[in-house]
């Protein structure tokens, strides 16, 4: 319906920017990290400007305060409900008065809004935020998302944003980007790296100190991973400041699930092939699934699909790890290219799912997430009892959407950084789908706690993947006695109850935290309180009773949480002299384009390492929801084989005579290609100097699929592709079918095994029928 | 209502178009709703506003971006159909809109650029523009890197 043409990312006017820079700085003591991110503005202009910046913050993040600082005046804000931060702003604005508010989305972004910034004024925000680490094998990721790159879809419509709360890209903003950190703790003594940044490194007695090595830009998430850790169960108590008698538990929970044997894994692998994976991403894409194939085994059973504006699956049912099964897929992986356009995931999860008959299975996801609607994702994928695990891959994926589509459906997120090697991410999900599956989790905290409200328990635990959990004690200050907080699950396969984890819980005073840079001591209270916020909102799917809802914002209010109910707003009331006479024009701070994003370079890479592209193949961004337009990738089709001088020109499959032709409609097995009649007509017709000499040829001539692939990786894993061709064409001259007749062969000892094998798997070929097991090739006569 | 259609407030005009304040004041700040008569706590909105806002509420249910119903709006002609492409392979490329009428093609993989040298291009692009076409300097650009 939309015609609007597809517009490119356009480069704006020259004007100044008003972002001037991010800087950020934090500390991680245990597994809580404490971080502040400073935004300077600037309104180089000559008129009052509104200022409209939307961001992410990591997943999980909670935010703490917000500072404003105008022209180098320290000012104090509030956090109140929505609609009256809403209206105290506007009325603000009419009155010639500044102001700053910033709100909170569903999908976990902000939208920071300073109006009536000044003709020459400048302004700095400092947002701090904590965020509790989680440990998955012995590894925490720390991320930090600078940009959100464009995203599939309409952010009105399906992400339900207002307009003024979209972003925009664009390709030449350009602003600095800086962050330090500070480790403590073990983290300060484990293997630390960034596969995003160059960064520098500098130990001291009791921290790691981390910075980058190189300047840096809002292009690309900051990504630390920090590896080598012993992965124990952990945990926080502290009392609460702002409610007396109360204190805030939080347990770290690392399960360890009784291991038995390597288990089969049923997956469907779907591969995001959109025009945003184009250039580095869709090469990560391509190694990860190289990688998973490679660890498939004999029992596994698995399906193969890719999808952009439509979904095109490899295998309707399952095939079983064989050899040959491999060696097909890792030829449909090769081929992958990030040409089918949009993103249109809901529909390709909801086909994918009715795969095999809509067999109970897990779902391996590859993609970076950039659509907007991804609440109806989730909601299709819930119902569907599929476990969706997702290796998320780009310099700056859709964290936010990617963790809650995982977490939702009981599975996990793995995320695999431009630059980083896939192989340690495909190998954790490959413990997490071999892994017996324990639910009915339940937790047992201390009775000296006497806790009264506990965060609502994920129902799901993977081994050595941790979790967090938060919950209010209704006793007013830790004691000093040592107490321990105990995760229970039922495990598959397993009678009783098992104890998956055990974690100290340790009391965090004033004491601990000496400086600003470390985690103050009401951070547990109020990521508690944020938790109890969430529970009592509900998901975007439930509907939450009114009562909840207000109870939820009156909690977010007290504690001071900028929540999708709750807005920070500062009013800032001008000398009348100082008013302006009009409302501010709209500054919309555009994004950085993620590096990488739709084939745009992540990085220089030498020349000789280009794969050789044929023909165009980087996309069309379109206007303020970018996507690439759809395009039919010609298909590869090489040269048959043909003398030099030919006399004649070899002739065609005449593709409408069914008994030349068998079309994708009649077939019943989804054969679709040369008929066994149409190819011996073929080859009686043409010259010898025109048949098919390789696997290739005979696929360029027609011959369908399955039946090559069985040629090329069953018979041909042990003959020179040359001979296999020849015998095959042999056979099938010599074939005399007719309508009524079909081939048959007996068991021969004179003959060379080659002749055997073709031989015995051509009987009861018939004029247009191959034999089912080469139709069905390489899925066994078994499976589902 | 108190006041006749040719004196509303901003909020008023809310109420009776059904919109978020934002975003009302958001369609004034990007030009798609004229300016009200009046500034800031004087301004008043009319039929003529209300009707805008009525269109673009249509439009935008309809599946059209915010750039499109700008320039219906504004007079643009009715959408002419794109002319079909050629039958065969529809070739997905990178492109820049310089203006109107100039684009430029990248593919930085093919190319060996850098992100830092294809904004770097990209501006030197947009500026070689200007100059050629004696368009005046918008505003030009903060010089440093740093702030």
């Amino acid at each position: 319906m939309s015609t609007t043409k597809q517009a490119a990312l356009i480069c704006k006017e020259g004007q100044a920017p008003q972002l001037l820079g991010v800087s950020a700085n934090g500390s991680v003591t245990g597994r809580l990290l404490a971080m502040a991110l400073q935004q300077r503005y600037r309104n180089a202009g000559s008129t009052n400007v509104e200022i409209v910046y939307t961001f992410a913050l990591p997943f999980g993040a909670v935010l703490m305060e917000v500072e404003v600082d105008l022209n180098g005046k320290a000012l104090q804000g509030v956090v109140s409900a929505k609609a009256q931060a809403r209206e105290r702003y506007e009325a603000a604005l009419s009155e010639g008065d500044s102001g700053v508010m910033l709100e909170r989305h569903k999908d976990g972004s902000y939208t920071l809004e300073i109006g009536n910034l000044l003709a020459g004024e400048t302004c700095s925000i400092l947002v701090r935020y904590a965020q509790v680490l989680t440990t998955a094998h012995g590894q925490v990721r720390l991320m930090l998302p600078t940009t959100i790159a464009p995203r599939y879809g309409d952010a009105v419509r399906d992400a339900g944003l207002q307009p003024h709360q979209v972003s925009a890209t664009d390709i030449t903003a350009e602003y600095p980007f800086d962050i330090t950190l500070a480790l403590q703790g073990d983290l300060a003594h484990a293997s630390v790296a960034s596969p995003s940044h160059r960064t520098s490194y500098t130990h001291a007695p009791d921290a790691l100190h981390i910075g980058l090595a190189q300047h840096g830009f809002l292009d690309r998430d900051f990504v630390l991973v920090i590896s080598g850790l012993t992965n124990d169960s952990d945990g926080l108590l502290c009392a609460d400041p702002y409610q007396d008698g109360q204190s805030a538990a939080m347990a770290f929970f690392s399960p360890r699930i009784p291991a038995h044997g390597n288990g089969a894994l049923s997956a469907k692998v779907l591969v995001d092939c959109s025009g945003s994976m184009a250039g580095t991403s869709i090469e990560a894409a391509r190694s990860a699934l190289t990688g998973i194939i490679g660890g498939l085994q004999r029992d596994d059973r698995f399906t193969l699909s890719r999808f952009g504006s439509t979904v095109a699956h490899r295998n309707t049912g399952f095939w079983h790890g064989s050899a040959q099964a491999k060696a097909s897929a890792q030829r449909w992986v090769d081929q992958l290219e990030a040409d089918m356009g949009g993103t249109e995931m809901q529909d390709a999860l909801t086909s994918t799912i009715a795969l095999a008959g809509g067999v109970h299975s897990d779902i391996l996801l590859v993609t970076d997430g950039d659509v907007h609607a991804i609440d109806a994702v989730i909601a299709t994928t819930q119902q569907s009892g599929h476990r969706v695990f997702i290796v998320a891959i780009g310099t700056s994926p859709a964290e936010s959407h990617l963790r809650r589509l995982a977490h939702a459906t009981g599975g996990l997120c793995d995320f695999v950084a431009a630059d980083e090697g896939v192989g340690p991410a495909v190998l954790r999900m490959f413990a997490r789908l071999r892994s017996r599956r324990a639910s009915q989790l339940r937790i047992d905290w201390p009775p000296q706690l006497q806790v009264r409200w506990q965060q609502p328990v994920q129902d799901f635990a993977f081994d050595d993947d941790a979790f967090d959990v938060s919950a209010w004690c209704a006793t007013p200050a830790p004691t000093g006695e040592p107490m321990t907080a105990k995760l229970w699950g039922r495990v598959q396969g397993l009678d009783q109850e098992v104890l998956l984890a055990e974690a100290a819980l340790t009391p965090l005073t004033p004491s601990t935290c000496a400086t600003p840079a470390t985690p103050t001591s009401d951070i547990p209270a109020r990521i508690t309180a944020w938790a109890q916020c969430s529970a009592l909102r509900g998901t975007p799917a439930e509907h939450s009773t009114k009562e909840a809802r207000s109870a939820a914002t009156a909690l977010a209010v007290h504690y001071k949480l900028v929540t999708p109910d709750t807005n920070f707003v500062l009013i800032h009331v001008r000398p009348d002299a100082d008013k302006p006479a009009e409302m501010p024009e709209l500054r919309k701070v555009a994004h950085m384009l993620a590096a990488g994003w739709g084939g745009t370079a992540a990085k220089v890479a030498p020349r000789a390492d280009i794969p050789p592209s044929s023909g165009k193949r980087s996309t069309r961004p379109r206007s303020v929801s970018i996507s690439a337009s759809a395009s039919a990738r010609p298909t590869r089709r090489p040269r048959a084989a043909v003398a030099s001088t030919p006399a004649a020109l070899p002739t065609r499959i005449d593709r409408s005579d069914p008994l030349q032709w068998c079309a994708a409609e009649s077939s019943p097995d989804g054969y679709t290609g040369v008929t066994p009649a149409g190819l011996a007509a073929w080859l009686l017709r043409n010259a010898e100097q025109f048949h098919p000499r390789r696997y290739a040829d005979l696929r360029a001539l027609g011959l369908g699929l399955a039946v090559c692939e069985w040629l090329e990786f069953e018979v041909g894993a042990h003959y020179a592709a040359i001979r296999v061709v020849k015998t095959f064409l042999q056979f099938i001259r010599a074939m005399d079918l007719t309508a009524q007749t079909t081939f048959s062969f007996a068991h021969d000892s004179a003959s060379d095994p080659l002749t055997q094998e073709i031989g015995m798997a051509l009987r009861g070929t018939s004029s247009r029928q191959w034999p089912v097991a080469l139709v069905r090739f390489p899925a066994l006569e078994d499976v589902v | 209502m108190d006041h006749p259609p040719q004196a509303l407030t901003l909020n008023e005009l809310c109420v009776l178009a059904d919109l978020p304040v934002r975003t009302l004041r958001y369609y004034v700040q990007s030009g798609l709703v004229d300016r009200p008569d009046g500034e800031t706590r004087a301004a008043r909105y009319g039929a003529r506003h209300l009707e805008q806002l009525l269109l673009i509420k249509k439009w935008t249910a309809a599946g059209l971006s915010l750039e499109r119903v700008r320039d219906l709006l504004h007079g643009d002609a009715p959408a002419v159909p794109d002319r079909p492409r050629q039958a065969g392979s529809i070739e997905v490329c990178s492109h820049l809109c310089v203006a109107d009428g100039v684009e430029m093609v990248i593919e930085p993989a093919r190319a060996g650029l850098s992100p830092e040298q294809v904004r770097a291009f990209a501006k030197g692009v947009m500026a070689l523009y200007a100059a050629v076409t004696g368009t005046s300097d918008h505003g030009g650009r903060a010089g440093s890197r740093y702030s």
